[in-house]
């Protein structure tokens, strides 16, 4: 990838499409600092929270989160505000249930829940929806179509979901299918 | 009270247990187990390198095992290479490299037996001072870390994104490994570290729901399987380090069954 400039502003949410390979995940990762550019430069605001949601986990089955405990997996958070987060998503009732017992839907309304409770200053959402039918799509953007306004956050969001991600953008970038170099 | 040999093998046990317990854990959940296996067998090497230049045991073990920690974890950043066979290559190469150096010095195969399978029961009182108050430290280390470890297991990228240092953990973590499996290679033996590591943390993932409940079980298993596994080694005179590894395996098919049974009573009740 190369020659790729763009701002992230709050209150709007920036859409990232393009085909399998352009390079939209190794974008957001490096605006959220997890791979380094080998040019240029992120600029990013002072004491900025960040929350993100990647394409999916893997999680041992042996290994016992309950989705309550997901929920404060980076800080603490109050059972309250735990609730209120996966009410939004349907899922308030499952807070004592082990994650390796959801499906790849419901892991990924978790994640989408889990990365607002902070109330984050960006948020980065990596095909977020995957696995999730049609009419709960609709739903969960809705949702996060209302997280700039409530947040005053940033929205990079990575989908393939054309139809529904475009009407909810306020901006979008294509990406070009990759260019393989010759040395 | 301490000159009892068989009270500070105990007391000295059931400390490395609560210790090994929490390692254990995150071990399995981040699917390290045979990196812990490879930890192990390399600390021969390090008793090794210790009797050809004639420098401390201790020492030369925690310096040997750290390094190889620290290069297996350079290593796994690049996905063409085969995690589980480099960590085959890794663990019986240094353990063939130490017994080929430790042939040149014929009066310590007698002694050999000591490291692979280790005694209990030589444990003395500033081998418990080390454990309890070494540990200690290294307890509350592992608490201060324990976020970012638990974090770092679900997804390093959401960890790294969200602030916290998962590469810096797990460097932390390894130490502090290479740090335990010193102090209980000794006691346990480089063929039992592994089975202390992995067996608590199974016994106790039937029994709870949270990381955090699951470590504290694992530690509590650890130190009652120690108990159980000295007082029958003692009244059966058959080797203690086994003997306690043996209770640990009869508590983890308890465990196993027991949470099978309260599953299928669970779904008989909702039918």
């Amino acid at each position: 990838m190369r020659h790729i400039h763009l701002d992230i502003c709050s209150g709007k949410i920036l859409t990232l499409i393009g085909k399998n390979g352009s390079g939209k995940s190794t974008i957001a990762k490096i605006v959220l600092h997890i791979l380094q550019p080998t040019e240029g430069k992120v600029e990013r605001k002072v004491a900025m929270k960040v929350g993100y949601v990647p394409q999916k986990i893997k999680l041992d089955p042996a290994f016992p989160l309950t989705i309550a405990r997901l929920m404060e997996l980076t800080q603490p958070i109050s059972p309250q505000i735990i609730h209120k987060a996966l009410q939004e998503v349907n899922m308030q009732h499952m807070g004592n249930v082990n994650v390796s017992n959801l499906s790849g839907g419901e892991i990924q309304r978790v994640l989408i829940a889990r990365a607002s409770v902070h109330k984050p200053d960006l948020l980065v959402l990596d095909e977020p929806l995957q696995g999730i039918d049609f009419s709960d799509k609709k739903i969960l953007y809705n949702i996060i179509k209302k997280y700039p306004e409530r947040f005053n956050c940033g929205i990079m969001l990575i989908s393939h979901d054309l139809d529904i991600a475009l009407s909810i953008s306020d901006h979008v970038l294509y990406l070009p299918p990759p260019q393989i170099f010759h040395a | 009270m301490l000159d009892n040999f068989f009270l500070r093998a105990l007391i000295g046990c059931i400390g490395i247990a609560i210790l090994i317990g929490p390692f254990g854990c995150i071990l399995v959940w981040q699917r390290m187990a045979y990196f812990g296996d490879t930890m192990a067998h390399s600390s021969l090497l390090g008793v090794a390198l210790a009797f050809l230049f004639r420098i401390n045991i201790t020492l030369s073990v925690f310096i040997v095992i750290l390094i190889l920690a620290i290069i297996l974890l350079l290593l796994q950043e690049y996905p063409s290479l085969a995690w589980d066979s480099l960590l085959g290559v890794i663990a019986h190469s240094s353990l063939a490299i130490a017994l080929v150096i430790l042939s040149f010095f014929p009066w310590i195969r007698q002694d050999l037996s000591l490291y692979l399978f280790g005694d209990v029961l030589s444990i003395s009182k500033i081998d418990i001072m080390c454990i309890w108050g070494g540990g200690s430290i290294v307890l509350f280390i592992l608490i201060k870390l324990w976020r970012s470890l638990i974090a770092t297991t679900v997804s390093s990228d959401i960890a790294e994104a969200e602030g916290l240092y998962p590469k810096r953990t797990k460097t932390a973590f390894i130490l502090l490994l290479a740090l335990i499996i010193t102090i209980a290679m000794k006691i346990i033996g480089i063929l039992l570290i592994t089975a202390f590591l992995i067996l608590p943390p199974n016994i106790a993932r039937h029994l709870s729901y949270t990381p955090e409940k699951t470590a504290i079980l694992a530690a509590i298993s650890g130190a009652i399987s120690t108990f159980a596994g000295l007082y029958f080694s003692a009244i059966l005179n058959t080797p203690s380090g086994p003997t306690i590894v043996v209770t640990e395996f009869i508590l983890f098919i308890f465990s196993l069954l027991s949470s099978k049974i309260v599953r299928r009573e669970k779904k008989s009740s909702t039918k």
